[in-house]
């Protein structure tokens, strides 16, 4: 009585989470075939989308630590300070720097860059496959990036990552005062995984530049996906305070306005977010509100949906920066949970408002400046969904026959590291030893 | 459209329930049937009589709840409460009855049903090793010792807590 039709055990995986869905690839053929198929994985990840919270992966980076500085924070738990909801997390990325950043999260993974952008890989961190994405061959690297982001692009099927950078003319630096004659060039380059191949963004932000970050908003750099388009706070350039959202369509390229709640002045912090699929905006100011745009491009759908009991006082002025994470709930509606992350200054916050409770806020500080300027410290967060989802063109983990095979390539850099030097050594001691004699 | 309101169910082991029509439309499998005035006689059913019980009962609660949505009765919303809890619980503890009744709601689509009884059954197994799935779905092992060890390897992590 035991034998389950497919499409009846296919009802009872899909509800399963990742970590049992590896263990039972073991179970038989059948399982391995039925939890291997990228359908399954869409459905899987569907489900958990609906009725779990997310995780929030926290990048905290020592340059002295060995520890892997990857750890995972289950939303779901019910207090932000239970020990269980943080567990580490293998990184299969062994580089030197340990520099992480991350870039964008769609369908449970996670885009990162290393070594100043230089590598890009898309990674699920739930099964550990992951994927490096090829170098732009045009790219140089003396730009500074200010924004980009990772997303999924239904109408050709593929994932999209997208960097917009500017160049900063230096020598003009001490005449002009405005970072905004200061920058001479900006551009914008697309990866798209169904190519597998980077091109230049021909669209550009138009009148709001995105290099007139403003001082006060210290826009966050990745772009926020709702509706397959990626979302950034960006600064009216012709009245100081003003802000806009503009969005980059990872379908058609192309940059555009998304309407804005019905207030002008930036608030002293903001931050843009996803609560139930729609774009939300959290302004801080002497009260801080949560915005939500029930309908996609809708002026007047922008509602406000909660109050949050948070002020900033008139001194923290400018040293706010502040992010929606993530929410808990499907719907969007009252009993949402929102988990966000809040910069003061240097320290970090990670804060949960929960309406249902009592005590409706619960904070927790995930790195001091301290730590930051003491340790040299990154701290980076995204948020992401379990999923078996493979990044496109994905090889599996690293084994440790491939580990050991990246340490020799470290031990031979540094062989021939050292005796370059001991060339140059040689070359110049000969020199100045023909010069005496 | 019938003129009964009631529909009869035969179950495998020839047991005849006799069930409200407005109970047994939860069924999509049985609510055609009604649309199609293919339910005047009796309706024979591969579930056994244990298991047709269950359903119908199941239905029946769900029935009552949805009724009763607007009232705020705080008793009886308790008391479908503690039945649901000792449902989950009677499913939980018989493998048997589980497994019948995930194939009997999957047989007559009653989705609401389907889903618990998943969840159910996903909440059993999520923690169990590969060893003791085979035994909770009467699997046998087909892999040969290598591709076992290969299989193990890609996800080592996931075998440990």
């Amino acid at each position: 009585m035991s034998n389950l039709p497919d499409d009846v055990l296919i009802e009872v995986l899909s509800r399963l989470p990742v970590k049992s869905l590896l263990r039972f690839k073991c179970a038989c053929k059948q399982w391995l075939s039925l939890i291997s198929d990228p359908g399954f994985a869409l459905l899987q990840y569907k489900r958990t989308a609906r009725n779990s919270p997310p995780k929030i992966l926290l990048s905290k980076r020592s340059l002295y630590s060995k520890d892997s500085p990857l750890r995972s924070f289950d939303c779901s738990t019910t207090s932000l300070h239970d020990q269980r909801a943080l567990t580490r997390l293998h990184f299969p990325f062994i580089r030197p720097d340990g520099m992480v950043r991350f870039i964008g999260s769609c369908h449970g993974l996670i885009c990162l860059a290393l070594d100043n952008y230089r590598e890009i890989f898309i990674w699920n961190p739930s099964t550990g496959a992951y994927t490096k994405l090829p170098a732009d061959p045009d790219a140089t690297y003396d730009y500074d990036i200010v924004k980009y982001g990772f997303g999924y692009d239904s109408s050709t099927n593929g994932y999209k990552v997208m960097f917009y950078f500017q160049e900063i003319d230096h020598k003009r630096e001490d005449n002009l005062q405005d970072d905004n004659s200061r920058c001479i060039d900006i551009q914008g380059i697309v990866f798209a995984a169904k190519t597998n191949s980077w091109k230049k963004v021909e669209h550009s932000f138009g009148s709001i530049h995105c290099c007139c970050e403003a001082r006060n908003l210290q826009g966050r750099p990745m772009g926020t996906l709702v509706n397959e388009s990626l979302h950034w706070l960006t600064n009216n350039q012709c009245e100081f305070g003003m802000f806009g959202i503009t969005a980059f369509d990872l379908a058609t390229d192309k940059f555009s306005r998304v309407p804005k709640p019905d207030f002008d002045y930036a608030h002293q912090a903001m931050g843009l977010g996803v609560v139930g699929g729609r774009l939300c905006l959290l302004a801080l100011g002497a009260n801080a509100e949560l915005w939500v745009m029930k309908e996609y491009g809708v002026k007047c759908s922008w509602q406000k949906l909660y109050c949050l009991g948070i002020s900033i006082g008139a001194d923290d002025y400018g040293n706010w920066a502040a992010l929606i994470l993530s929410q808990c709930c499907a719907g969007c509606g009252e009993d949402d949970i929102i988990t966000m992350t809040l910069k003061v200054g240097e320290n970090k916050f990670m804060i949960r408002y929960n309406p249902n409770q009592e005590m409706k806020l619960e904070q927790l500080m995930v790195a001091t400046s301290e730590e930051i300027y003491t340790h040299f410290a990154q701290i980076e967060e995204i948020d992401y969904l379990e999923s078996l989802i493979s990044p496109p063109g994905s090889k599996t983990l690293i084994s440790s026959q491939q580990a050991s095979s990246i340490l020799s390539v470290y031990k031979k850099t540094i062989y021939e590291f050292v005796l370059r030097v001991f060339t140059i050594f040689m070359m110049l001691f000969r020199s100045y030893s023909n010069k005496v004699v | 459209m019938a003129t009964t309101s009631t529909v009869k169910l035969r179950s495998g082991d020839n047991e005849v329930f006799e069930v409200e029509k407005q109970v047994m439309i939860q069924s999509g499998t049985i609510r055609n049937m009604i649309e199609d005035d293919a339910a005047d006689g009796e309706i024979p059913l591969q579930i056994s009589s244990r298991n047709l019980a269950k359903v119908v009962e199941w239905c029946k609660c769900m029935q009552h709840r949805d009724r009763n949505n607007n009232n705020d009765n705080k008793e009886e919303e308790e008391e479908e409460e503690e039945w649901e809890k000792k449902f989950d619980e009677e499913v939980s503890e018989d493998k048997d009855l589980h497994f019948g009744l995930l194939l009997a709601a999957n047989y007559l689509e009653i989705p609401a049903l389907l889903h618990r009884l998943c969840q159910l059954a996903a909440d059993i197994v999520k923690g169990k090793t590969p060893e003791e799935i085979r035994r909770t779905f009467n699997i046998k092992k087909d892999f040969t010792p290598e591709e076992e060890e290969a299989v193990m390897d890609e996800h080592g992590w996931a075998f440990h807590d």
